[in-house]
């Protein structure tokens, strides 16, 4: 949890129709056209630009619509996450140099605690939108209020409003009361389906009329969950920024999922990558870890179908061993999976970390030296030709057969696919 | 927005990468002399780190045309720096009507030009209704043998 003593205000920045804007910052030809980017296995669209939006709703499978593109002349592209994934570090890394508060909310968004300065915090939101597409050539919107979910707001009519540009500024601002006006309740940041449902039938249809309603009576009826909301709609603060714990103590990777998982496998897969993240960090800093912990939770503001779980593996002995921590992770995820849930985050903790070499962890002999050469070998591997050359199968199952027919090059990852210029 | 130099080199901490280590040495090495060469050995050139200062803002290009000989040479690797901000006579990354270049950026009383260093090539100049920009500037052109 981060130290919000001094934060006056948060904002959320969020990259704007962020696969599309990475593909056309490595190729012009794309400007002002429709461009759609696939799910994997070229399934459904899952990002448009602004001209695709006109014709083609989020989540069209292509078959259906592959008529449609073609008649609008839309360009087609299948998703290339690796491009995508080494774009994002690129702006998550570029707004640390406003703040050391950032806290990487998914892959294209993110909530910064800012403080007070004479320039004011329009000014700092247009820096931030500056100096991010100078960098990276990705556009952003930016959202500043008192609350993450106020922040949510603010960044959402900073999107659709012309005259806002991408900035918008509702840190104690006069124009609060009309931008929660003019928020339909379901684009409150946290309330579910069920209950917009719910609100609509007593006539609460906008963010400021559920702010201004009751807070007992919210509490009531829409649990602890639903008066959180509503105290952030106020400005209280309930939803603290969530910043990564130093690495020393405990070495965490998670990520909320772009689309809901639901499968054990994609999940396995899914926590097999992270903990391959995870273990790569900590045999770089030459730490050993006596326990793992997995955790997987579904969408938090769904209470109708709410599920978060995680299990700890504590070992009698410390580990860098990649085959023996994926082995530990296997069997805690086992213990936590629940069928019929729709995961949006997942993650691995390493944790009660010691230096490898100390005398504690040389009195626990190596289970097996093989693996120990093998470990070494992935480590050198990936160390010369790239982070994640070297996976242990799992963490690749089942992307063997994807289909990616229209994908661009990595022009950030590859040497032999860079721009080319003539 | 005017980027600060000493801002960057305050906000990007080295990040262990791709690793070329060549000893730098402090004074010029004398042949046939045994020379006590340690002690000499003051740090190490490490080009991600000297040549690259904003990792997050450079990315890389292939030269694909002769448009540049003989400054750059068909087949160059190009590191652009989309940070740094570009002026009159910088080498630059331009997109014009949805085509990337490598030219010359000529700013003078006369307008803007692109121009290239190959003689066969006509200069550009710029007007107000092409669609033009500055993606970044060509910070460095690594050829390789």
């Amino acid at each position: 949890m981060g130290n919000l003593k001094d934060t006056a205000a948060i904002a959320l920045v969020d990259c704007n129709n962020f696969y599309v804007s990475s593909e056309r910052a490595f190729n012009p030809k794309l400007a002002g056209i429709p461009v759609v980017v696939l799910s994997n296995n070229d399934g459904c669209v899952i990002s448009r630009s602004n001209e695709a939006k006109a014709f083609i709703p989020m989540g069209a499978p292509l078959f259906q619509y592959e008529k449609v593109l073609e008649e609008n002349e839309a360009e087609i592209f299948s998703s290339n996450y690796e491009l995508y994934g080494d774009m994002s570090d690129r702006v998550m890394n570029s707004l640390q140099s406003f703040t050391p508060e950032v806290e990487i909310y998914s892959i294209d968004e993110a909530f910064l605690g800012l403080q007070e300065t004479q320039k004011g915090f329009d000014y700092i939101g247009k820096e931030i939108q500056e100096k991010i597409f100078k960098w990276t050539n990705i556009p952003v919107g930016v959202g500043i209020a008192e609350t993450k979910t106020l922040a949510k707001i603010a960044n959402r009519i900073a999107k659709k409003s012309d005259k806002a540009k991408g900035v918008l500024d509702l840190y104690k601002s006069p124009y609060q009361d009309i931008a929660l006006d003019r928020t339909a309740i379901g684009d409150v940041w946290g309330i579910g389906r069920a209950s917009i449902k719910k609100l609509e039938t007593i006539n609460i249809k906008t963010a400021l009329q559920f702010r201004d309603a009751d807070l007992r009576w919210v509490k009531k009826n829409f649990t602890v969950v639903g008066g959180r909301t509503l105290l952030e709609l106020r400005g209280v603060r309930c939803l603290p920024l969530e910043l990564e714990p130093p690495p020393k103590e405990s070495i965490t990777c998670s990520r909320s999922f772009g689309e809901l998982v639901t499968e054990y496998k994609p999940l396995q897969m899914a926590m097999s990558c992270y903990l391959m993240n995870a273990v790569e960090k900590m045999r770089h800093h030459r730490l050993a870890a006596r326990s793992l912990t997995v955790f997987i939770e579904t969408n938090k503001f769904q209470l109708d179908s709410f599920y978060a779980n995680s299990y700890t593996y504590k070992s009698a002995y410390p580990t860098d061993n990649l085959f023996e921590l994926q082995h530990w992770a296997s069997e805690s995820i086992k213990k936590i999976y629940r069928e019929n849930f729709a995961y949006k985050k997942a993650g691995v903790i390493l944790s009660g970390l010691i230096l490898s070499e100390s005398t504690t962890a040389r009195l626990y002999e190596q289970p097996n030296p093989k693996h120990e050469r093998l470990n070494k070998a992935i480590d050198e591997i990936n160390k010369k030709f790239g982070k994640g050359t070297v996976h242990l199968a799992i963490a690749h199952m089942g992307k063997w057969q994807m289909k990616r027919e229209r994908m661009s090059p990595r022009y950030t990852t590859r040497l032999d696919e860079i721009m080319k210029i003539h | 927005m005017a980027v600060i130099k000493s801002e960057i080199s305050e906000l990007y901490k080295y990040q262990d990468g791709m690793r070329l280590d060549i000893p730098l040495f402090a004074s010029p090495i004398k042949a046939g002399f045994p020379s006590p060469a340690e002690d000499y050995i003051e740090n190490r050139i490490d080009l991600n780190r000297d040549l690259i200062k904003n990792p997050d803002s450079t990315f890389y290009g292939r030269a694909a045309s002769d448009s540049m000989e003989p400054l750059i040479y068909t087949g160059s690797m190009l590191i652009i720096d989309r940070a740094a901000e570009t002026c009159h006579g910088d080498i630059i990354l331009a997109h014009i009507s949805g085509e990337f270049c490598m030219k010359r950026l000529s700013i003078t009383d006369k307008g803007m030009r692109l121009v290239s260093e190959n003689p066969n090539y006509q200069p550009i100049r710029i007007t107000g209704e092409m669609d033009f920009s500055v993606w970044g500037k060509i910070i460095h052109a690594i050829q390789s043998f």
